[in-house]
């Protein structure tokens, strides 16, 4: 039903819904006032400090925090979906991990290593990472 | 071709009456669906959450700890192991960390580079604070997104999260009280003196004893 009528305000073509960005950031920002960011304030004021930024403004200390946390956490987001997706391309999808016992594991652990973090930080961010020379 | 039109609009198929209503009948058949709106749940109350003055709100200078490098290191690998674990991570290697760490180090400095950019860019080099339109311009360039998105992250990846995560320790709380409470009666139950007579003592016994009392 919900189709028919937007075909019909549409005119029969394929238009995206307008999906908003976020809130304004003026209504955004005295939320953050009572939330304490994983990535203290001193860690972003040390960069700030470190390139000659004045870090006067609380407000701006703050949004740079959750920047970066934001950042972490799409990472770490994008790395376990390539984790998932080549543990499952490894195992095929009919196998189910079993135990000694021979009963199916329900949780499965899940490690971050550096095959699947360098795609993820090379898609989104396009940080190039490369293991040392002297490594290889 | 003009009597051809005429043919067409005449004929019983296309009723052009219908087509063209009249000035009296717009006016008076409004149609029911204006007349009686519905409101359904789909549509959210608006409501107005007036902000409090404070010294964050209105961004008076607040004294932060200053920290060396070795313990911004420190505090980026912790805060990684934390935001992992919150993304269902149980295990993580200790190269990928240092490599994890290193990536956040770069961020912040390309942020605060294209802060600096912007900043030479608009000829304020001498300036060194930094206001919003500055930072939402710097984030742009660096990410490609808006910092107003900080807002969904916020309230997705965040609220909800802890809500959900509150939610379930509330219920378990829930479930391990009443467990607690059913135990409690059932332990005072056992307690009562009467309890075991039900059970074990024989009829017999118990008015042999109660004989002997008397």
């Amino acid at each position: 039903m919900e189709n028919n009528e937007q075909k019909l305000t549409n005119f029969g073509i394929h238009r995206p819904k307008e999906t908003s960005s976020g809130q304004a950031l003026s209504e955004f920002l005295p939320q953050l006032e009572t939330y304490t960011p994983v990535i203290p304030d001193a860690v972003a004021s040390y960069y700030m400090n470190a390139s000659g930024l004045n870090c006067s403004d609380p407000r701006i200390v703050r949004l740079i925090s959750i920047a970066a946390q934001k950042f972490i956490s799409d990472v770490a987001n994008d790395a376990l979906q390539h984790c998932k997706t080549r543990s499952s391309a490894t195992q095929g999808n009919n196998k189910i991990q079993k135990d000694k016992d021979g009963k199916p594991i329900k949780d499965k652990k899940f490690t971050l290593t550096v095959e699947d973090l360098a795609p993820a930080l090379n898609e989104n961010y396009g940080i190039t990472v490369r293991k040392a020379h002297y490594f290889v | 071709m003009i009597q051809e039109l005429i043919d067409t609009s005449i004929s019983d198929q296309y009723n052009f009456q219908q087509l063209v209503p009249t000035l009296k009948e717009s006016l008076d058949a409004i149609p029911k669906q204006i007349s009686t709106p519905k409101y359904n749940d789909k549509f959210n109350k608006l409501c107005f959450i007036p902000p409090i003055p404070s010294n964050f709100t209105s961004g008076k200078r607040k004294e932060i700890h200053k920290v060396n490098k070795t313990c911004v290191q420190l505090a980026l690998k912790k805060s990684i192991c934390g935001l992992t674990r919150l993304t269902d991570y149980t295990d993580i290697s200790e190269s990928s960390l240092t490599m994890f760490a290193d990536s956040v180090d770069h961020f912040f400095k390309s942020l605060m580079e294209s802060i600096v950019t912007i900043l030479s860019n608009d000829d304020r080099e001498t300036e060194t604070d930094v206001d919003l339109m500055t930072f939402e311009r710097a984030y742009f360039a660096l990410t490609g997104e808006s910092s107003t998105c900080f807002f969904n992250y916020f309230k997705k990846e965040i609220f909800d999260k802890h809500q959900q995560t509150v939610g379930n320790f509330t219920q378990k709380v829930s479930e391990l009280r009443n467990i607690v409470e059913s135990h409690q009666s059932m332990m005072n139950e056992i307690h009562q003196p009467d309890f075991y007579q039900g059970f074990f003592v024989k009829e017999e016994v118990k008015q042999e004893f109660d004989d002997y009392e008397t």
